[in-house]
């Protein structure tokens, strides 16, 4: 095995390990918080020099700079670039929040963020993946954060003409109260024309929320249900690059499996019938379908492979197999063993680079390392 | 190596065993129970010994007092051990080797008797992954296998990662052939 898969399969140990210590960071936080929003700190060692509003919001803002660790954990996980981003702001202020708490329940805080904070940014070269946003979901977004302004700052100006509205924050907070169509009510539109508003702010708002759970939401539920049917998606498969794609399913694949798995990426193609347990992980990928069908050997990036194993249950099934390979790529290595000593020959005409003939190896084992215990 | 050999079972396999003895000009008898397969044989000019069970009168016949070593050569890991447990019983030092298909039956073999345990299909999943890793070729893996001084047993799985070949001396758990180990 060469030196260069050992250590990719250490660094994305490292890289894995680092994604739960932030979800680790993440889950203390929003626990410290609670914790402080509960009950005020007994024995903080700074708490002389901290004000009590700050004592007491560093509380809940913990909580959400946990909830948003745990979203980074998340987009860490996924190689999401933004989720590296998103550790190397929040889990500072994770530390800071727990200096600021300072109490011994915060201890714990203080020193995972800093590890976390130290191990994503070693391994931050494993974090590259761009949120490819559609067009559709920007303006979602867009639209989303214009209706927020929009009524922020029209309930500010018409604030004479409502009830209970004095600050910028008021009308933050009755915009998103009417947006998300909660309507608590203790602000009231005083006049027609804040009534007119207030008609509009809750239309807009909704339709806004609404596009956007949409959009947003929608491809996650589908991507999680595409991956649960065991679909592949293309952009799983685009990264692949020096992987082992092994064609069809048969005893020889799962034993190739058992060999290769932690060193290399395995990318499986078989039949639905072939009886091929659909998995996908971080080691594993499946493709349910012909291994004859040059689309699939395409989705498999069969181009950047390593190396290519046709494992299907007979010589002809296999014979079929390399030379559709060998039509799509032109000098990857391909390996195929022959279950009768009499095609060796044919295979290696259909294009495979290596055929191994079972019997011959079975007959050379037995025999000479017999004859040689024998000596 | 001058003596004579028996091989046990007639199989998928057998075929290319036979083959090898018969290019290596070693004398050997084939102990079986297909009597169709007995009398392609026979006519092919091979001493074959047809029996219904590989019991000791069978190993007698075949030539066991003479032999050096026996070959087990068949599918059925059930037969498989039968066989080595006749052979050793008849001659506690013979030299058996065998096949087996099945990964667990490899400490049965040993406790058994057997002294050389092939599980094929792991021992062609083994090259065909080193092949696939380095572009190594598998005759040549297969070869540097044989070339080791030590004895190589191909009937466990690949669970020691570190070189050196000590380990592949006595103890019957553990072992495994070199050519995933090394480099």
């Amino acid at each position: 095995m060469s030196a260069d898969i050992d250590t990719s399969v250490n660094s994305a140990r490292g890289s894995q390990f680092g994604v739960g210590l932030v979800f680790a960071v993440g889950i203390v936080a929003v626990i410290t918080g609670i914790v402080h929003i509960t009950y005020t700190p007994i024995s903080g060692v700074l708490e002389p020099y901290i004000p009590e509003v700050i004592q007491g919001a560093v509380g809940f803002t913990g909580t959400v700079t946990g909830f948003i660790l745990m979203v980074s954990g998340y987009s860490l996980h996924q190689r999401y670039r933004v989720g590296y981003y998103l550790a190397l702001v929040f889990l500072p202020i994770a530390t800071i929040q727990g200096i600021v708490q300072s109490s011994i329940t915060s201890l714990p805080l203080i020193i995972l963020s800093l590890i976390a904070l130290v191990i994503v940014h070693i391994n931050r070269s494993r974090f590259q993946e761009q949120v490819d946003m559609t067009p559709a979901q920007l303006a979602a977004m867009v639209a989303l954060a214009g209706v927020q302004l929009y009524g922020t700052v029209g309930t500010y100006s018409l604030r004479d003409q409502f009830d209970g509205v004095n600050s910028v924050l008021d009308a933050f907070y009755f915009t998103i109260v009417t947006a998300s169509t909660v309507g608590y009510g203790d602000i009231e539109a005083l006049t027609a024309q804040a009534r007119l508003f207030t008609i509009s702010v809750l239309v807009l708002g909704t339709a806004s929320f609404a596009v956007a759970l949409g959009v947003l939401l929608g491809p996650m539920i589908e991507a999680r249900l595409a991956a649960s049917l065991g679909r592949v998606r293309d952009r799983q498969l685009s990264q692949l690059e020096d992987h082992i794609i092994i064609l069809g399913w048969s005893e020889l694949t799962s034993q190739l499996i058992e060999e290769l798995s932690e060193k290399v990426h395995i990318v499986v193609i078989a039949r639905e019938d072939s009886g091929v347990p659909d998995i996908q992980n971080q080691e594993r990928t499946t493709l349910v379908g012909d291994p004859t069908e040059e689309n699939i050997l395409e989705r498999a990036r069969i181009e950047r492979a390593k190396s290519v194993i046709v494992a299907t249950t007979d010589d002809s099934k296999d014979a079929f197999a390399i030379l559709t390979a060998r039509e799509i790529t032109g000098d990857a290595q391909i390996i195929a063993t022959a279950a009768n000593s009499e095609n060796v020959s044919k295979l290696e005409r259909a294009g495979a680079n290596v055929v191994l003939d079972p019997a011959h190896v079975g007959a050379q084992l037995l025999v000479d390392s017999t004859l040689r215990n024998n000596e | 190596m001058s003596g004579h050999l028996i091989v046990v079972g007639y199989d998928t396999w057998t075929d290319a065993v036979i083959e090898l003895l018969r290019s290596s000009k070693i004398s050997y008898s084939i102990l079986l129970t297909d009597k169709e397969a007995a009398e392609n044989l026979r006519s092919e000019g091979e001493e074959v010994v047809c029996v219904s069970d590989f019991n000791e009168q069978a190993f007698r016949d075949a030539g066991i007092d003479r032999a050096d070593a026996v070959l087990v050569a068949t599918l059925d890991d059930q037969q498989n051990i039968l066989a080595v447990l006749t052979a050793t019983d008849i001659d506690e030092t013979m030299t058996v080797g065998t096949f087996t298909s099945r990964e667990r039956d490899g400490p049965k073999l040993r406790r058994a008797g057997a002294d050389v345990i092939v599980n094929l299909g792991q021992a062609v999943a083994e090259l065909i992954a080193e092949t696939a890793l380095t572009g190594a070729e598998p005759q040549q893996l297969l070869e540097e296998i044989l070339a080791e001084e030590t004895i190589v047993e191909l009937a466990q799985p690949a669970q020691v990662t570190g070189e050196g070949t000590e380990s592949h001396e006595q103890s019957d758990a553990g072992i495994e052939n070199d050519a995933t180990t090394k480099r």
